[in-house]
C-alpha cells in the first residue's frame, strides 16, 4: 500500500543547530529566511525554554503545515 | 485435577461465541476447556450465571514500585488484571547504578506523581542489574509481571550526568545496546522510550537527548529478540503524533519488532485527531508495520489539591513552582497580595477564566464549605464576584489546604467516538497508567468500565470482542507466550465475573500507600474469581486478595 503525503519532517543529527538544519533541508533557500521558516514551522521546539533548545528526538518540520489539498 | 471452574460461560479469548463448559487446572495450567469434567477436584468453583474468561492484560502500568510491597497490585488484580506491564515511559526500576537512584525517584515523583514515602524505607534496594530487580520481585508476585526496561536509566546507566546534556557516541551508544541486550535476556519484554516527559527539575528526561542513530541501535537490539518497542509521542499535537507513527513504522518494518505508542486521546479540542492518526497508522500496518496506538477507555478527569503539585498545574509554571513549595510557604505565597496577583493573572490572562471556570469542588475539610461540594467555580466566582481562580485559592486556605477539585471536562469523553476507537481492529486497549498519578486520578478499573460501557450499554464491542482485545490480542501483540487464551497448555490466569454486573467502583479516597500516604482507587464490581497460574488470587466469595503469590514474570 502506497503511503499518502504526510508534512516532511527531520530530526537533528549530533550537534545540529537551527542554522544547520536549515541548510541541510532548505538549501536552496537564503540561509536566514531558512533559519526562519524553519522555526516558524516548529514553534513547538522554538517557543520552549531554553528558547529553541533542539533535543535529540525531537520532531523538527521541514515544510509548513499541509492543506486539505496536500 | 488442582481447580475446576464449572458450569461457566467461557469466552476463550480467541473472539468466536461464548459456550458453555468446565476448565480444569493442572500445576498451573489449564489442561481441559469445555465438556463436563468428570470426577473432582481439590477446589472448585461454580461459575454459573458468569463468563470465564482469560485473565485481562494491562499493557502500561507503573506499578515498578509498588509491586515491590504490594505484590497483588492493589486494586488492578480485583479487577481481573492478571499480567501487569511496568516500566513504561522510559522509566524503570533497573537497570540503575545506587548513585543514580534519586534522579530515578525524581523522575517517577514528577511524571508519574509518586510521593517521597513510596520509595523512603517501604522496600529494600537491592539491584542494580535488571536480573536481579526481577530476583527482588520474583518472591513477592500475586500478578505476573511482563516488564519493560526503561530507555532513559539506560542512558543514565551509560552516560552518568552527560544522559541529560548530549548525544552519545558510538561507544556509549555500544554500551546501552549491550545493557539493553542484558535485560532482554533476563526477561524484559521490551524497551520504553519518552518524547514528551520531564524531570522533577522540569528538564527533559534522559531518553529525550537520544538522536536517530541511537534509537534506531536500540531498536535494532529489539530485533534479536522480536521485542516490543513502546513510546509516550506528542499525543497533544496531531502533526506530530503522525510523525511518530512514521519514525515507528520505520522502526518495526527495518527490526521487525512490534511498536506501540499511548497515549491516543480523543477530544473535542482537536476533533480531527483520532480520525488522522488511525489512517496513518492503517496505512502503515498495511506496510507490514507494527504500530499499535493504546487507547484508554475512560474520560479524563483530574483531581487535585494545593498538598500536591498536579500536572494539571504543569502548564502554568508559577502555580507548579508554587505547589512544589512546603507547605507553610506555599500558604505564605498564596497569602502575598502580590504573588497571588501574579499567579491569577497567569491562570486568568487577561481575564480569561476558561483554565478553571469548569472545575468543581470535590471534597472539602470544613463543615461550613460543603455546600460548595459539587458546584463549579465558576458559579462560585459568579456567587462571589470573584474569578475561579481565585475563589479556588480562597477555598483551599479556608480548608487549610484540605480541599480537592475536579476537572470533569478533559477529553475523551464522547462515548460514541470513543467507543468506534476501542472497537477499531488497530486498536490497542490499554494507556490505563495503571500504578501512576496516584493523587490525581485512579489509574484503575479500566477493563470494567470497558464492559459496563461499551459491551453491556452502548454495544460498540461485543462481549467475546472486548474479551480479546484484552487477553489474546494484548499477548499477540506484546509476545507474551503462553498467556491470553483459555485453552490447554496455557497458563491458568482466568477472570469470572458476571456480564451483568462488571463494572469500576466510585473512585474514593484511599490511605493504603506506605506511611499511610493518600491515593485514589477505584474498587470493582461484578468480579467473581480471580486466577493467577491456577491458585485463586481474588474471591469475592472468600472476601478478596488471598494469600496466593503464584505471579510470575513473564518471560519469553
Amino acid at each position: 500500500m502506497e503511503l499518502s503525503r504526510a508534512r516532511s519532517f527531520t530530526t537533528a543529527r549530533p550537534g545540529e543547530e537551527w542554522a544547520d538544519i536549515a541548510r541541510r533541508t532548505l538549501a536552496d533557500q537564503d540561509p536566514g529566511q531558512a533559519v526562519e521558516a524553519l522555526q516558524s514551522w516548529n514553534l513547538h521546539l522554538f517557543l520552549r525554554q531554553p528558547r529553541g533548545r533542539i533535543l535529540g528526538c525531537d520532531v523538527i518540520f521541514t515544510e509548513p503545515p499541509l492543506t486539505d489539498a496536500g | 485435577m488442582d481447580l475446576i471452574i464449572r458450569n461457566g460461560r467461557i469466552v476463550d479469548g480467541t473472539g468466536l461465541p461464548a459456550y458453555q463448559g468446565d476448565i480444569g487446572i493442572r500445576d498451573g495450567r489449564i489442561v481441559s476447556v469445555g465438556g463436563r469434567i468428570p470426577g473432582t477436584a481439590a477446589e472448585e468453583i461454580d461459575a454459573a450465571g458468569r463468563v470465564v474468561a482469560p485473565g485481562f492484560i494491562d499493557p502500561h502500568t507503573h506499578f515498578d514500585v509498588q509491586l515491590l510491597w504490594d505484590g497483588q497490585a492493589r486494586p488492578a488484580l480485583e479487577h481481573g488484571i492478571t499480567t501487569v506491564v511496568p516500566g513504561n515511559c522510559s522509566l524503570s526500576l533497573a537497570p540503575l547504578k545506587v548513585e543514580h537512584r534519586p534522579r530515578l525517584v525524581g523522575m517517577f515523583q514528577q511524571i508519574e506523581e509518586m510521593p517521597d514515602a513510596a520509595f523512603d524505607g517501604a522496600f529494600e534496594w537491592t539491584w542494580e542489574s535488571f536480573a536481579d530487580y526481577l530476583t527482588a520481585l520474583r518472591s513477592k508476585l500475586a500478578v505476573n509481571v511482563a516488564p519493560l526496561a526503561g530507555h532513559s536509566v539506560i542512558r543514565l546507566w551509560v552516560m552518568g550526568d552527560a544522559a541529560n546534556e548530549r548525544a552519545a557516541n558510538a561507544d556509549e551508544i555500544a554500551g546501552m545496546q549491550e545493557l539493553l541486550r542484558q535485560c532482554l535476556e533476563a526477561g524484559a519484554v521490551g524497551l520504553s522510550t519518552s518524547f514528551v516527559d520531564v524531570d522533577e527539575r522540569l528538564q527533559p528526561v534522559p531518553s529525550r537527548y537520544a538522536h536517530a542513530e541511537e534509537i534506531d541501535a536500540l531498536a535494532a537490539v529489539l530485533g534479536e529478540y522480536g521485542r516490543m518497542l513502546q513510546v509516550v509521542p506528542e499525543f497533544y499535537a496531531t502533526d506530530i503524533t503522525l510523525a511518530r507513527v512514521d519514525q515507528l513504522a520505520e522502526l518495526s518494518l527495518a527490526h521487525q519488532i512490534p511498536t506501540t505508542f499511548s497515549p491516543l486521546f480523543d477530544s473535542a479540542a482537536n476533533p480531527d485527531n483520532i480520525s488522522r492518526v488511525m489512517a496513518r497508522v492503517e496505512q502503515q500496518m498495511a506496510r507490514g508495520a507494527r504500530v499499535w496506538p493504546q487507547v484508554q477507555t475512560r474520560p479524563i478527569d483530574i483531581s487535585f489539591t494545593f498538598e500536591v503539585a498536579s500536572l494539571l498545574f504543569a502548564g502554568t509554571p508559577g502555580w507548579y513552582r508554587t505547589m512544589r513549595l512546603p507547605r507553610d510557604e506555599k500558604i505564605a505565597a498564596l497569602r502575598d497580595p502580590e504573588r497571588l496577583a501574579r499567579l491569577l493573572e497567569e491562570a486568568e490572562p487577561g481575564g480569561n477564566t476558561d483554565r478553571f471556570r469548569n472545575m468543581r469542588v470535590r471534597a472539602v475539610a470544613r463543615r461550613e464549605d460543603d455546600i460548595l461540594v459539587g458546584r463549579s467555580l465558576g458559579d462560585i466566582a459568579a456567587e462571589r464576584d470573584s474569578t475561579p481562580a481565585r475563589v479556588m485559592v480562597d477555598i483551599a486556605l479556608a480548608n487549610d489546604l484540605d480541599a480537592s477539585f475536579v476537572a470533569t471536562d478533559l477529553g475523551h469523553n464522547d462515548p460514541a467516538r470513543v467507543g468506534a476507537l476501542l472497537a477499531h481492529p488497530m486498536v490497542h486497549i490499554g494507556a490505563s497508567d495503571g500504578g501512576a498519578h496516584i493523587q490525581s486520578f485512579a489509574t484503575y478499573g479500566d477493563t470494567g468500565y470497558l464492559f459496563s460501557r461499551f459491551v453491556r450499554e452502548r454495544h460498540d464491542l461485543t462481549l467475546e470482542a472486548a474479551v480479546k482485545k484484552i487477553t489474546a490480542d494484548t499477548a499477540r501483540i506484546w509476545g507474551i507466550a503462553g498467556r491470553g487464551l483459555l485453552q490447554p497448555g496455557f497458563a491458568a490466569d482466568i477472570t469470572v465475573f458476571d456480564p451483568d454486573v462488571i463494572d469500576r467502583g466510585d473512585e474514593v479516597v484511599a490511605h493504603d500507600m506506605p506511611e499511610a500516604g493518600m491515593r485514589y482507587v477505584r474498587g470493582s464490581r461484578g468480579i467473581d474469581t480471580v486466577v493467577v497460574n491456577g491458585a485463586v488470587a481474588w474471591s469475592a466469595a472468600a472476601g478478596g486478595y488471598t494469600e496466593a503469590r503464584q505471579g510470575q514474570v513473564v518471560t519469553r
